[in-house]
């Protein structure tokens, strides 16, 4: 049976000339012109994002279920467990393979890790990682049936518990990158200064918040783990083939074109923590740095290196 | 009106086994073209009763990763083909035209055709009247008339035509559908009143269904679309084949996809007898050379149509 959609659902009203339909940013062509510049001889940074997520047992599924979230019969033991041993066992794999090879991370983390798992933040922190506020849990899903009050208080704890490690981080991600339409504003106005929720660019922008501007950093669902394996269920071949293919032909771009590339690569523990993927990570490591011009960098260097911010 | 209909009824059942054969230009065995869809999808949409594809509203994460396609996406594959010489044939949400017409200007320059997709590809045809339907096209027709192209092909947003919506196209004047999947030729359909073909697009070698909906590797798809590819230019020898690959810039824009995609355009073109010519310029091959005489021979085959 299908329902009538009625004359309304001709109307445009935000079909404007040179305008997207909405008021955060402008198009651009991000391609052709000249965005990065990297110190030194780097051509190509590479972004790692390691998202460490508590997935509370009772998570609500309110707007929707996250990626990884437990979802069989109550009480789905069987899955928190397999998420909570990225938290015990994976994470400390991924930390080895990095340290060797003298990579730099930033933790995309829960604040309720920290919370939760003192001994892993400090951890995290000893590492050198740098931390990403990425909200209060995975549950934590901001969107517009939030009251304002309530998602202010979300970020607010979340940068209370951050606080309390002496840690102040500057960007911020959304679980499951979904915003309401007031999120970058409140982000703003909670002090931060970047957001990586928008997946639409390879370099960061200035996003307007309707009460002054955040820079949006580049973000990927794409080349992430979750997507790949969690969500595609690809061999983990292909999904090594795709992460070093990425990287190669943002080199290339970078060579050709004389400007700097970026490579954004969000993984999970729980999913490239396992044993038996753990050496296809080192792989994808050692064949992406071993790409002339590639280096890790963090949102401090990402944000130093964008041209005309 | 239409909804009780057990077909289409648009076109009768012809086999290519005992078909007449046609020939292409140059005595090509197979025309070859690229169908980019360059699409807008809104960020607070209106919705539409009959399909809800959104985590929530606004999805930032559904919104921000189609325009992916329009900042960058587009310009990486833009590239690859302009290097290569092949020309698109643009499935295009022709509000396209007024957000960025940097694109539009970039697509004119190469030479490139444009056909409407609709307004918007969030703005489904699910549940519109008729007459609401025929806005879009004439609304797509002036819309494209501004960016000097005349509308000549069609492709219903996120394919949701209603059955009259081929009826529709044919009294406006369109010269040719991709809504139907039932050839690898060129077919005329029987409508009410006007003339339409359907040209052949594709929902096999398309990177979205390939990607998004079955899970296909990076090196399978070009395994399939090489396999598709090779079959084609086989039998194309006996009597002329289309092969479309229809393909979108957030998809294949990324730069773990993009390699892939220029070295099976390379492969494509190692070939001799391949024609690369827009949609628009397959269908006017088409009308003048066959559509008379398969038309006839159409009209005296037994079968339901």
């Amino acid at each position: 049976m299908i329902h009538p959609t009625g004359p309304a659902y001709l109307e445009t009203p935000l079909r404007r000339h040179r305008q997207m339909d909405q008021d955060f940013y402008a198009w651009r062509d991000t391609w052709s012109e000249r965005r990065l510049e990297w110190s030194g001889d780097t051509t190509l940074g590479v972004w790692i994002q390691i998202a460490v997520e508590w997935f509370p047992l009772n998570i609500s599924g309110k707007p929707f279920l996250p990626v990884g979230a437990p979802n069989r019969a109550w009480p789905d033991t069987q899955t928190y467990t397999q998420r909570d041993y990225g938290h015990r066992i994976g994470i400390y794999r991924m930390m080895d393979a990095l340290k060797a090879r003298g990579v730099s991370v930033s933790a995309f983390l829960n604040a309720r890790v920290a919370q939760r798992y003192p001994i892993l933040m400090r951890e995290i922190l000893g590492e050198g990682w740098e931390i990403v506020a990425a909200s209060l849990d995975a549950g934590s899903i901001h969107h517009e049936g939030l009251d304002e009050k309530t998602e202010a208080e979300m970020i607010a704890e979340t940068l209370a518990i951050f606080d309390g490690f002496g840690v102040t981080p500057v960007a911020w991600h959304s679980p499951s990158w979904s915003q309401s339409t007031r999120t970058p504003r409140l982000l703003l106005e909670a002090g931060m200064t970047a957001m990586a929720d928008w997946v639409n660019d390879e370099v960061p922008y200035r996003f307007d918040t309707g009460a002054g501007s955040i820079i949006a950093l580049p973000s990927t669902m794409e080349l992430s783990d979750r997507e790949m394996l969690a969500v595609r269920k690809q061999p983990l071949k292909d999904v090594e083939t795709s992460f070093v293919a990425a990287a190669r032909r943002l080199a290339k771009e970078a060579k050709e074109s004389g400007h700097g590339r970026l490579l954004t690569i969000n993984l999970s523990p729980w999913i490239m923590g396992q044993p038996y993927r753990i050496a296809a990570f080192e792989r994808i490591l050692d064949e992406i740095f071993a790409i002339e011009g590639a280096r890790s960098v963090t949102v401090p260097e990402i944000i130093e290196a964008t041209i005309g911010l | 009106m239409m909804e009780a209909s057990v077909d289409t009824g648009q076109y009768r059942y012809a086999p290519m086994r005992g078909r007449p054969k046609i020939s292409m230009p140059g005595g090509a065995r197979l025309a070859f073209w690229l169908a980019p869809n360059i699409e807008h999808y809104e960020w607070q949409p209106p919705i539409n009763p009959n399909r809800y594809p959104f985590r929530t509203l606004p999805d930032v994460l559904y919104y921000s990763s189609r325009d992916y396609g329009n900042r960058i996406g587009f310009r990486r594959l833009a590239d690859e083909m302009a290097k290569r010489d092949i020309r698109g044939s643009v499935s295009l949400s022709v509000a396209v035209c007024d957000h960025y017409p940097d694109i539009i200007q970039r697509c004119n320059d190469l030479g490139w055709e444009l056909f409407s997709h609709g307004v918007y590809n969030s703005r489904y045809f699910y549940g519109m009247t008729p007459e609401e339907q025929r806005q879009v096209v004439i609304d797509s027709r002036e819309t494209l008339a501004k960016v000097g192209q005349r509308l000549d092909g069609w492709l219903t947003p996120a394919i949701t035509p209603s059955l009259e919506t081929q009826e529709i196209l044919a009294q406006e004047g369109i010269r040719y559908t991709l809504d139907y999947f039932h050839d690898e030729q060129p077919m005329p359909l029987n409508l009410k009143s006007g003339k339409l073909i359907s040209v052949p697009y594709s929902i096999e070698m398309n990177d979205i269904p390939m990607v998004a909906w079955n899970n296909t590797s990076v090196d399978e798809m070009f395994v399939s679309l090489k396999a598709q590819f090779d079959r084609l230019y086989i039998e194309g020898a006996d009597s002329a084949r289309v092969m479309c690959f229809a393909i979108h810039p957030l998809v294949l824009g990324h730069p773990h996809r993009i390699d892939a995609f220029a070295e099976f355009l390379d492969y494509v073109k190692s070939h001799d007898q391949v024609w690369y010519p827009t949609a628009r310029e397959i269908a006017d091959w088409y009308y003048e050379n066959h559509y008379d005489w398969m038309s006839a021979w159409l009209s005296g085959l037994e079968g339901e149509q």
